[in-house]
């Protein structure tokens, strides 16, 4: 599903969240929403998840306003994965993958069928009869991702959802992202990890203080001028097997700059 | 402490999930409660003669067993079923609406305001007028309650703040009910506010069932219809929002449901505590915790505690009559801080 959002502004009380963002996400692609706190990434990814009202701007889905489409029916394209990973109650881990089939109104066969894929892709199958309460972080991620992967969708927006998690786990989760977006979804991920956007995301868009400071490869957007401009670090870069990576190494002596118009 | 991972501990182990199968539970839910209908039907001061009492309802004569069965042991019976089963459903709907396991039906204020309806239909001598006063004052305060908790959830106010509101109504109504205690002109009418409000299913009529039935169903409908939504915001809203359900549609529902069967059963029956607090603990191990599937499970559980009760407080040779709100929170509270000590940390 092409996700087009232009114009983009969002404005919290006096605040302004986002100030005219544009962006494209396509069908394939893995997007890195990147950024240093505060600057808009979690409110852009709920507004390209129709979750949070804009203030000017349009979002597109496939060339169709969310309004044209309905709630429902959105719900049953696009999955999303809220960043607090919150499971409220201790039920089981299948029955917490199957809330993903609520949308669809499809016969419980098929629902298990789509809970078992998810299950399978998320790698988490052997615990489907444990209750939520008793899962590590990690195995907590991959439940939630697994219950947004059974929405099968056509669209998975997931915000920092390598947060939590070990080197081992982030690796997991974002090889999962990967084979998702490989599948021909259109892959969104808010990161805090440089050097995971720039080896597994096809496309990047910075964001600093509501505004986009640039999108596109990793080559093109990840430059240390930019990354330092952004976050107020210097990095650290280089590449393996033809893959970067980039270290956050030193701070700025100055707090960081207001962005430039 | 509120709402946050409640989930988050390992309270209940793998071999604590074996639960029944939806229809075995509902079905075994559904039986207690006609068994605890029929013993209550049949327990009273004075013994029917039941051949006598079929046969004189069937031939529609009026004898003395066929009047205590219609006007007396049904009346009680059927407020007991009604009741209890509005108690078991929304407290289940708004732990689920809340994610917490310690809400209440008392918590949105509508108990608080028709308390406040009723007594104030005894304070200015209406109850004294006409029997159905009292329930009618009832629904007119929850009624108020009601409304402006909608208004408020239709402007698109949070769960918490609903919460909050309902809070600050049920103080207000606490304060003008103290009011009308404090300035109640005889000491008689007095006791007889105080007795009222400890809540009891005796000395009701068809009439009262007849007058909490149509709320009680309709509130039902909304309120079972909020199942999946409620399954759904075991994630968070936001997930729930992603899965295509409308928060101000489902809040608004489940509260409206809650009022008018709330509204209905304190206008008729007096406030009965911890049932809708406590069977919702009881029954989430067998429903797997899923909010959906407890929603009914609770709702008979509920019906069949509140009947259960009430066959007890007729057992317990007292004079007056143990109230049935005494008993629910007598038996209710000693046994939620023992579930609470076996459940561990999910409330933390």
């Amino acid at each position: 599903m092409m996700i087009s959002a232009s114009g983009i502004s969002v404005e919290r009380g006096a605040r302004t969240v986002l100030h005219g963002v544009d962006i494209t996400a396509r069908p394939g692609e893995l997007l890195g929403l990147l950024g240093p706190n505060g600057a808009g990434k979690t409110t852009l990814l709920r507004v390209l998840a129709h979750l949070q009202e804009t203030t000017a701007g349009t979002v597109l889905y496939d060339g169709m306003p969310a309004a044209g489409i309905g709630r429902r029916a959105l719900g049953r394209s696009l999955a999303y994965l809220a960043q607090s990973g919150r499971i409220h109650w201790p039920m089981q881990v299948e029955h917490v993958v199957a809330l993903g089939r609520l949308p669809h109104g499809t016969s419980p066969a098929e629902d298990a069928a789509a809970v078992a894929r998810a299950m399978a892709a998320a790698d988490i199958a052997a615990f489907a009869g444990r209750p939520a309460g008793s899962l590590s972080g990690g195995e907590k991620m991959r439940v939630l991702l697994a219950r947004a992967l059974a929405v099968e969708g056509r669209a998975l927006l997931a915000d920092e959802p390598v947060a939590a998690l070990d080197p081992y786990h982030q690796l997991h989760v974002m090889e999962l992202m990967r084979r998702q977006a490989r599948a021909g979804l259109t892959v969104i991920v808010v990161l805090h990890d440089l050097t995971l956007a720039a080896r597994f995301c096809d496309r990047v868009a910075l964001l600093n203080a509501g505004r986009l400071m640039a999108s596109g490869t990793v080559a093109q957007v990840m430059t240390p001028a930019r990354l330092e401009a952004a976050y107020g670090v210097h990095v650290e870069s280089g590449e393996r097997h033809g893959e970067r990576f980039i270290l956050p190494w030193t701070r700025r002596a100055a707090p960081d700059i207001p962005p430039r118009d | 402490m509120m709402g946050g991972g409640a989930a988050d501990h390992g309270g209940t182990g793998p071999a604590r999930l074996r639960h029944l199968s939806q229809p075995v539970l509902l079905g075994l839910l559904g039986a207690l409660t006609l068994a605890l209908f029929a013993l209550s039907l049949a327990i009273g001061y004075a013994p029917i003669d039941w051949g006598a009492a079929l046969h004189d309802i069937l031939s529609g004569r009026h004898g003395l067993d066929a009047l205590v069965l219609v006007e007396l042991r049904l009346p009680r019976a059927l407020l007991g079923v009604l009741v209890g089963f509005s108690l078991g459903l929304t407290g289940a709907a708004l732990q689920g609406l809340m994610r917490n396991p310690l809400a209440d039906p008392g918590v949105v204020g509508v108990s608080g305001a028709a308390a406040l309806g009723a007594v104030t239909a005894f304070y200015f001598g209406a109850a004294a007028l006409f029997s159905l006063a009292l329930p009618l004052g009832g629904l007119a305060g929850a009624a108020l309650a009601t409304a402006v908790l909608l208004g408020l959830a239709r402007r698109g106010a949070s769960t918490t703040a609903l919460i909050l509101a309902g809070v600050a109504l049920n103080s207000f109504a606490g304060a003008l009910t103290a009011l009308a205690l404090n300035l109640s002109p005889s000491p008689y009418a007095t006791l007889e506010i105080v007795f009222w409000l400890m809540g009891s299913l005796s000395d009701r009529s068809l009439q009262h069932v007849l007058l909490a039935l149509p709320f009680i169903m309709v509130g039902a409908v909304l309120v079972l219809s909020t199942a999946r939504g409620l399954d759904a915001l075991t994630l968070g809203e936001e997930t729930a929002e992603s899965l295509g359900f409308s928060l101000p549609r489902l809040r608004l529902v489940a509260i409206a449901g809650t009022a008018a069967m709330i509204g209905a059963s304190v206008a008729v029956s007096g406030a009965i505590g911890f049932v809708g607090l406590v069977v919702p603990h009881l029954l989430r191990p067998l429903v797997g915790h899923r909010p959906g599937r407890l929603l009914l499970a609770s709702a008979l559980a509920g019906a069949a505690l509140t009947l259960g009760a009430d066959v007890l407080v007729r057992l317990i040779p007292t004079r007056p009559e143990l109230k049935l709100g005494v008993v629910t929170a007598l038996i209710g509270a000693p046994f939620f801080l023992v579930l609470l000590r076996r459940l561990g940390t999910e409330t933390e």
